[in-house]
């Protein structure tokens, strides 16, 4: 029993990292059809000013965080005005626009690797890793955050997308950014908004998940590939889709691990989310694209 | 892309013939077995691309699992070779089959799939090779791979100049095959379901086959290229279906140009030669290899082979005009 | 100085290209000129991805011999010199330029490979080319079976599981619970292991696998328990090396934990803090020798602060070997003569000549191997030692071996 309570809270604690990815990676692509090959830089990013700001230079955390969201604001406005931008108005197709964004995770990692090395580093913690009792498990408060940072960024996105005017902007985008133009809805700025809001969520991952995963700058791409199958999973209609996704992903994993082969549980997830597409091309709880048809 | 709206070149295959002259010629112009090495990369990834060109370029469906089939095809002649003990020349068949037969089981469900879902379920296969190859380490040989015999002829080994001349048979065939089915009309049909699936089928184009029959294509390629790669290195290993292989191909059919008939291999040159010039820079390279793409993407849409177009230079004077009043 | 590659290499003209190219392919050749070669070596590992601190530590130790002998004159008066290239752990790319060296750079021998998938990959084009090819820290076993042109210097992977199976033998451990990350190191270290364990009765109660980008190990951790093991056997990367024994840890779990190569890295120690006490890691350098411990010392003072890893010791020894193996009056001929194959192969039969020696790694009084039939450096016994992790991961330490007792 106690067994099965910790592959639960596993499958929670990796489900919530997945989720954060896939949350916004849908939240991109939303607004703008595009998938978002560098989202997993984002997190990496977040890790790694970390360990810049608070290793390095010893600034105190709030400083840190506030440092770490304005650089990958910054990285998320040049990706929307080199990449998004020029390509958009070309009307490129989406799948052009997605190799843009591999181009600049590439680029990201580039200069990442000039910043801080090739090694994995040290990343230090925001909330204590020292054991903590919950219930009949042992965990740490680290862990924890990250669960919490999920619950709270879904509350966050549920409520500026269902009850907020910019959030009923996003959607009307979403569906059709010409229309929503027609009605006087700015949809660049929309999209500019969501690359933010997308990196905020992103680089506050990796300062949670930093001290449990190293920083390495190689660690974006692992998550990436997880966040798309994350949103690939629920579907790419609805950012809550993608979040459960991740969870769903973290769930299977842990419970593979637990029970069956641990050696074969990664590939054996990706055969299941293949298996599972030939059944719901549109993922589990399907597409807006779906919708139209 | 716009391809459709221009009256229809009547497309000889010359300049397919010529550029496989000039690869005839080469190993008489470059200096020595590394410049060799170099250009047997250029054919061996322009097999691959040109796979992925009448996949992605004409056919508008994006698969990310074509480096995958390039180390499939690679393992097989490798493995049909060392456990079954085939001669080589069989071998080849075997793993073209193999390759044929994966693609085959994998096409059927997956292409009602649509361009992102696709591009993920694809990626999936890849990675779920990848996994299973670096795992099951009796079969495979694990990360380290296995080391593939050597080509023979006549009992001794063959030389590079051989070798050379035997990829080039390769890349000829895929040239000759690309070029036949780019300019005919199959190379339409293509375009057509690319550019509107409802509108090609009411035409009468059977899309379903078409777009199976290109996965199975591209899939063929992509295991002669991981067999002509099996011949020049010797050795197969997991990491030929890694991601910067996809990387590299994406950016080569991105630099070289996307549906059009040469830029396959006008990105393979560039691509591949590219790396060995910056070597220099050292920890730079990564940035600009990104920097790279982003560049071509948005200025040079329609890649290499676009260039004589005038439609790329009035996009970048329309581009340029556009960005100006915006701040 | 390396010259243009490229596009614009096939088409000049320029009388000095012309002269240049008619020059290398002479000496590709191996017509005698009259001049002697210069001492070119070709240092081809990686310095940017996953394996970068192997490629760094290594050339900084090699460049620890070379650069005071080079101060000195060099090798009868020529300097060493080293052509540097960063392989990004891609056996592609490492394996276009060991060609590079070998034709281009017309290198004397190669020295590198440290992962190995791209070590594997430079093995046929030593053979094809003909050039020594000093193997550093590559562990698939098969590397130097049947090897004609490779030497290596870094244990294999079964020589890991035999020092650990010896050890476990003698203290008599009999069940062994062993966790891995789903890496390729990851994975061969393992079964390896394994392998070996078993083959000296010792009994493996599970092997659990686990994803590096899995935060939260418990699962797996929760499933060694089981069978009540006498030690833990854990091959991770750093970060999850961290995360696992914490968990480890933080469930209550004090059985002892043994982690290969991973457990004196510094990163490591850092995310594990005061969990990593009293893991012990098995390794290739014995600190408590003062050779040793002098090389390190000079080494953090050179370059940055490293744990105890074997790779400067391998880079130091490759170096030591290469140095008298060039000095040795043979392959001083060979070299005078100009003739390139003749130099190659002379360095590689010098190296088996002159390959029996006390090097860095290793305990007190053990030597490399290296003969006509053993191109395998490291013997079975007598290459390892083992180190503790104390003060809350702050240092490494000799352990009392003796407190370690089997559950029964």
């Amino acid at each position: 029993m106690e067994k099965l309570g910790y592959l639960l809270l596993a499958g929670v604690t990796n489900g919530s990292v997945y989720g954060l990815v896939g949350l916004s990676l849908s939240i991109i692509y939303g607004s703008s059809r595009v998938i978002n090959f560098a989202q997993g830089d984002f997190v990496m990013l977040g890790a790694m000013s970390a360990v810049a700001f608070v290793a390095t230079a010893a600034l105190p955390w709030p400083l840190a965080i506030a440092g770490t969201v304005a650089g990958a604001s910054i990285v998320a406005l040049a990706l929307d005005y080199v990449v998004y931008r020029p390509l958009a108005r070309r009307k490129a197709p989406p799948l052009t626009i997605m190799m843009g964004t591999l181009g600049a995770a590439i680029a990201i990692y580039g200069a990442a690797l000039l910043a801080w090395g090739p090694d994995q580093q040290f990343v230090p913690a925001l909330f204590s890793l020292d054991p903590m009792n919950l219930g009949p498990l042992v965990t740490n408060s680290q862990q924890l955050a990250i669960i919490g940072a999920f619950a709270m960024f879904l509350a966050v996105t549920w409520f500026t997308l269902f009850r907020t005017r910019l959030g009923l902007s996003i959607r009307a985008t979403g569906v059709n950014p010409r229309v929503a133009l027609l009605m006087g809805i700015r949809s660049e700025r929309i999209v500019q908004f969501s690359f933010l809001f997308s990196a905020l969520i992103s680089s506050v991952s990796g300062i949670l998940v930093g001290p449990l995963l190293g920083g390495q700058i190689g660690m974006g791409l692992l998550l990436t590939v997880k966040g798309f199958m994350a949103a690939i999973l629920g579907g790419l209609g609805s950012p809550f889709a993608a979040a459960a996704g991740g969870v769903a992903i973290g769930m299977l994993e842990a419970l593979m691990a637990g029970y069956g082969t641990s050696l074969y549980a990664e590939p054996a997830i990706f055969l299941i989310i293949l298996l599972l597409l030939f059944v719901r091309p549109y993922g589990l709880l399907g597409d807006y694209e779906a919708q139209k048809r | 892309m716009s391809a459709i709206f221009s009256p229809p070149r009547q497309a000889s295959i010359y300049p397919a013939l010529a550029v496989l002259a000039l690869g005839a010629a080469l190993p008489y112009l470059l200096h020595g077995g590394f410049q060799l090495r170099l250009a047997m990369l250029v054919w061996i990834y322009a097999i691959l691309c040109m796979g992925f060109n009448l996949l992605y370029g004409y056919a508008g469906q994006i698969s990310l699992g074509q480096q995958t089939f390039f180390a499939i095809g690679a393992y097989a002649f490798a493995l049909l070779q060392l456990d079954l003990h085939w001669p080589a020349a069989l071998a080849f068949i075997g793993s073209l089959i193999v390759c044929a037969v994966v693609a085959l089981a994998l096409g059927v469900p997956l292409l009602r799939l649509r361009s992102h879902y696709l591009a993920m379920a694809t990626l999936a296969f890849a990675l779920i090779f990848y996994g299973v190859t670096t795992r099951w380490i009796d079969f495979t040989g694990g990360s380290s791979g296995l080391a593939a015999p050597p080509l023979k002829f006549a009992g001794a080994p063959l030389g590079r100049m051989a070798v050379y001349y035997l990829v080039l048979a390769f890349a000829g065939v895929a040239l000759l095959l690309h070029d036949f089915v780019a300019r005919g009309a199959i190379g339409r049909a293509l375009q057509a379901i690319r550019d509107d699936e409802i509108g090609a089928a009411a035409l009468g184009v059977d899309v379903i086959r078409y777009k199976l029959r290109v996965f199975v294509l591209a899939a063929v390629f992509a295991g002669m290229a991981g067999v002509a790669f099996t011949i020049v290195s010797l050795r197969v290993d997991p990491s030929m279906s890694e991601f910067h292989v996809l990387v590299t191909i994406l950016t080569i059919a991105v630099v070289g140009g996307l549906g059009s008939r040469f830029g396959a291999l006008l990105g393979a040159a560039v691509v591949i030669v590219l790396p060995q010039t910056l070597v220099r820079f050292g920890d730079l390279e990564t940035l600009i290899y990104g920097v790279f793409i982003v560049v071509f993407l948005v200025f040079l849409p329609n890649g290499l082979a676009g260039l004589p177009d005038r439609e790329t230079w009035r996009g970048v004077a329309t581009f340029l005009k556009m960005n100006r009043g915006r701040s | 100085m390396r010259r243009q590659y490229g596009i614009g290499a096939l088409i000049c003209r320029r009388p000095l290209c012309v002269a240049l190219a008619a020059l290398g392919s002479l000496g590709a050749t191996g017509l005698a000129l009259a001049d002697p070669l210069p001492l070119k070596i070709c240092m081809i590992d990686d310095r940017s991805g996953a394996a970068a601190d192997t490629g760094i530590e290594s050339l900084n130790g090699f460049n620890m011999v070379i650069e005071p002998l080079n101060a000195k004159g060099g090798i009868n008066g020529r300097k060493v010199e080293l052509v540097v290239y960063d392989g990004k752990t891609d056996p592609q790319l490492t394996a276009t330029y060991a060609t590079r060296c070998a034709e281009d750079d017309q290198g004397l021998m190669i020295v590198g490979g440290s992962p190995s998938a791209p070590a594997a990959a430079m093995v046929p084009v030593a053979a094809q080319n003909e050039i020594p090819y000093y193997i550093l820290s590559a562990s698939a076993n098969n590397l130097t079976d049947d090897a004609q042109w490779q030497f290596r210097f870094g244990p294999k992977a079964a020589q890991d599981a035999i020092a650990v199976a010896d050890a476990f033998a003698a203290i008599g451990f009999k069940k062994v619970s062993v966790i891995n990350n789903s890496t390729p190191f990851g994975t061969d270290t393992s079964r390896s292991t394994i392998k070996e364990l078993t083959a000296k009765g010792v009994a493996i109660l599970t092997q659990q696998t686990y994803d590096i980008a899995a935060t939260d190990v418990s699962p797996q951790v929760v499933n060694l328990r089981q069978g009540d093991p006498d030690v833990i056997l854990v091959f991770p990367y750093p970060a999850d090396g961290a995360r696992v024994a914490r968990t480890i840890r933080q469930l209550g779990i004090k059985t002892p934990i043994v982690m290969p190569r991973v457990g004196v890295m510094a990163a490591f120690r850092k995310l594990a803090a005061e969990t990593a006490d009293g893991i012990l890691v098995p390794i290739s350098v014995d600190v408590t020798r003062p050779e040793v411990a002098k090389l390190y010392a000079d080494y953090n003072a050179k370059f940055k602060p490293i744990a105890p890893s074997p790779s400067p010791a391998q880079g130091y020894d490759a170096a030591t070997l290469t140095v008298a193996v060039l000095s040795d009056a043979l392959v001083q001929k060979a070299i005078d003569s100009g003739d390139l194959a003749a130099a190659r192969k002379a360095i590689r039969d010098a190296t088996e000549r002159l390959g029996k020696f006390q090097g860095m790694q290793g305990q007190a009084g053990v030597t490399y191997q290296f003969s006509a039939s053993q191109h395998h450096g490291p013997p079975d016994q007598g290459f390892f030692v083992f180190t503790q992790v104390a003060d809350k991961g702050e240092r490494l330490v000799a352990p009392d071996m003796s407190q370690l007792k089997p559950k029964n």
